[in-house]
């Protein structure tokens, strides 16, 4: 079984690299086969956390059909079981992939046969961002408990949300929803993301029901980087009550990780945080987190839902 | 999801209808901390006037749940619109015969979860209930004041009591003309106060003083 997670946020230097390199370490760590994939491609940084300063392959390899197959870009880490695609020496500007170019990369590592696949999606809400959440209902969101930061992460997360429901609905049939929910939600105080699916439901029940359904699929996660004691520890839960309450989406609060000076000095140093200093609070904070991700995601293959994702494709 | 405005008092805390006190407070602070202009949590989740609007229904919710008569006027109005039915809001417990006297040491107060938790409302409810005591005559709406202080659904003394709720209705409301007798309208009346636990004879005697005259 195959757990793909993408993991952005909103803000550059929130620790979303940070994360998934030791997120990939933890994992592999307990024998699960990883591999991260850094689509960050104007900000590829993955190599150098896990200190493979010069990868002689890389995505744009791929892209560039310089390679066949997606797994040929696959190099070793020095970590048993953790493997990575490098976003590095890109020469390509990464907003100007074209969409055949994007839906082959996203197919082509829905293929790949590993555990779990970490993709470092970077910042921002450009198209190509979304994109990479388009393919799991297991998105992963880090934010600091800084304004700008969760201002940013909401904003990706609705992008995100809206993008799924947009690319069920010919373009059409999408504006004149849009319109109406601009209208209602001027009328009462209903979010006007949370209104479209209701309206959807109301012109096309059809097709309503098949949105509802993805939707109900869809369990998001939160995580708050660089925690600091001043803090408050239950931010992150009300947020993701906010965005449940509000949006209608299902997001699940997996934890803080504290704000650790030392994680400065495994990135200078190139090493894994989470192997040099185990017994951190921070270190702690990330398996714990770690651990309850896996958690939901075994809950859910009981249940089976992992696969939809992939037929929106 | 219903829009705020649409929501009651209850839904827009986030609190049960039979919340203590002590959680309608601590649903207010917590709301406050969520929705308050510096919060992070709401950072950038609302326009300016969507805040407003939510924090002054906040306030308003708070404001009228917080007080026991109020709440139970509101309470009152919600089951009259069908929004709450009388059983959820009082909870099983409340089919028990409940001892007046009781309120007098303040258990009512402590096991009951309409009414708070806190010494002073349970003061002020005492309070309204010696007044209503030691009344010379008593209309209906006494009776049914003192119930509603209670928390007391109709429902509980109809089945207690074996009367017809809408009986017990036109004694509440003082339309004795639509009892079949007096007996009966006497009969009905001592149920009703034996169901508090309190002396009927007195009672009946009072209700009934303006009756004869
Ligand atoms: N929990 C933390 N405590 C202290 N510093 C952190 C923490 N998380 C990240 N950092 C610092 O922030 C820097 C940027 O992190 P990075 O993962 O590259 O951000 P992003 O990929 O989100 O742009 C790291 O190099 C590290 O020095
Ligand atoms: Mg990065």
């Amino acid at each position: 079984m195959q757990h793909i997670w993408p993991i952005g946020g909103g803000k550059g230097g929130s620790g979303k690299s940070f994360l998934v390199s030791n997120l990939g370490v933890w994992l592999a760590m307990q024998g699960k086969k990883t591999l991260m994939v850094d689509v960050d491609l104007g900000a590829a940084n993955l190599h150098t956390l896990v200190n493979i300063p010069y990868p002689e392959k890389c995505l744009s390899d791929f892209i560039n059909k310089k390679v066949d197959t997606l797994d040929e870009t696959i190099i070793e880490t020095s970590t048993d079981n953790l493997y990575l695609i490098s976003g590095a020496n890109n020469n390509l500007d990464a907003s100007n992939l074209v969409y055949s170019q994007k839906i082959r990369v996203l197919r082509a590592i829905t293929k790949l046969p590993y555990e779990y696949i970490l993709l470092d999606v970077g910042a921002g809400t450009s198209f190509n961002t979304i994109d990479f959440y388009m393919i799991s209902d297991y998105g992963v969101f880090v934010s600091t408990p800084e304004p700008t930061s969760i201002e940013n992460v909401y904003r990706l997360i609705r992008s995100v949300y809206f993008r799924k429901i947009r690319q069920m609905l010919n373009q059409q049939d999408f504006k004149s929803i849009i319109e109406q929910a601009g209208v209602l939600c001027k009328e009462s105080s209903i979010d006007y993301l949370s209104a479209i699916p209701f309206l959807i439901k109301d012109r096309e029940p059809e097709t309503g029901k098949i949105i509802e359904l993805m939707l109900q699929n869809i369990q998001y996660r939160l995580v708050l980087n660089q925690h600091r004691k001043r803090d408050n520890p239950n931010l992150g839960f009300l947020m993701c009550k906010m965005v449940k309450k509000y949006l209608g989406i299902k997001m699940e609060f997996v934890g803080n990780i504290h704000f650790d000076e030392r994680i400065h000095d495994a990135v200078r140093k190139k090493v894994s945080f989470i192997s040099r200093y185990p017994y951190t609070q921070a270190a702690s904070d990330i398996r714990e987190l770690c651990n309850k991700m896996l958690l939901i995601s075994s809950q859910d293959s009981i249940a089976g839902d992992e696969h939809v994702q992939v037929h929106h494709l | 999801m219903k829009p705020l405005e649409k929501q009651n008092y209850y839904e827009i805390l986030e609190i049960s209808p039979n919340a203590t006190q002590f959680e309608i407070r601590s649903a207010y602070k917590t709301a406050l901390y969520i929705y308050d202009n510096g919060s992070p949590v709401s950072y950038s989740f609302f326009s300016k006037d969507e805040r407003k609007n939510i924090l002054v229904l906040l306030e308003e919710a708070f404001l009228t749940l917080i007080n026991d008569q109020t709440r139970s006027e509101y309470n009152r109005k919600l089951v009259e619109e069908g929004v709450l039915d009388e059983e959820t809001l009082y909870g099983d417990d409340y089919k028990k015969p409940i001892p007046i006297i009781d309120l007098k040491r303040s258990k009512v107060s402590t096991s009951r979860k309409t009414t708070s938790g806190s010494i002073e409302s349970g003061r002020e409810s005492h309070h309204i209930m010696s007044k209503l005591l030691a009344l010379d005559v008593i209309t209906g709406s006494d009776l049914r004041k003192m119930r509603m202080l209670l928390g007391v659904p109709l429902e509980h003394i109809a089945e207690y009591t074996k009367v017809r709720i809408n009986l017990l209705r036109c004694i509440e409301e003082d339309r004795f003309e639509e009892l079949p007798s007096m007996f009966h309208l006497k009969s009905f009346l001592r149920s009703y106060i034996d169901y508090f636990k309190l002396d009927p004879g007195p009672f009946v005697d009072r209700y009934m003083k303006r009756i004869i005259d």
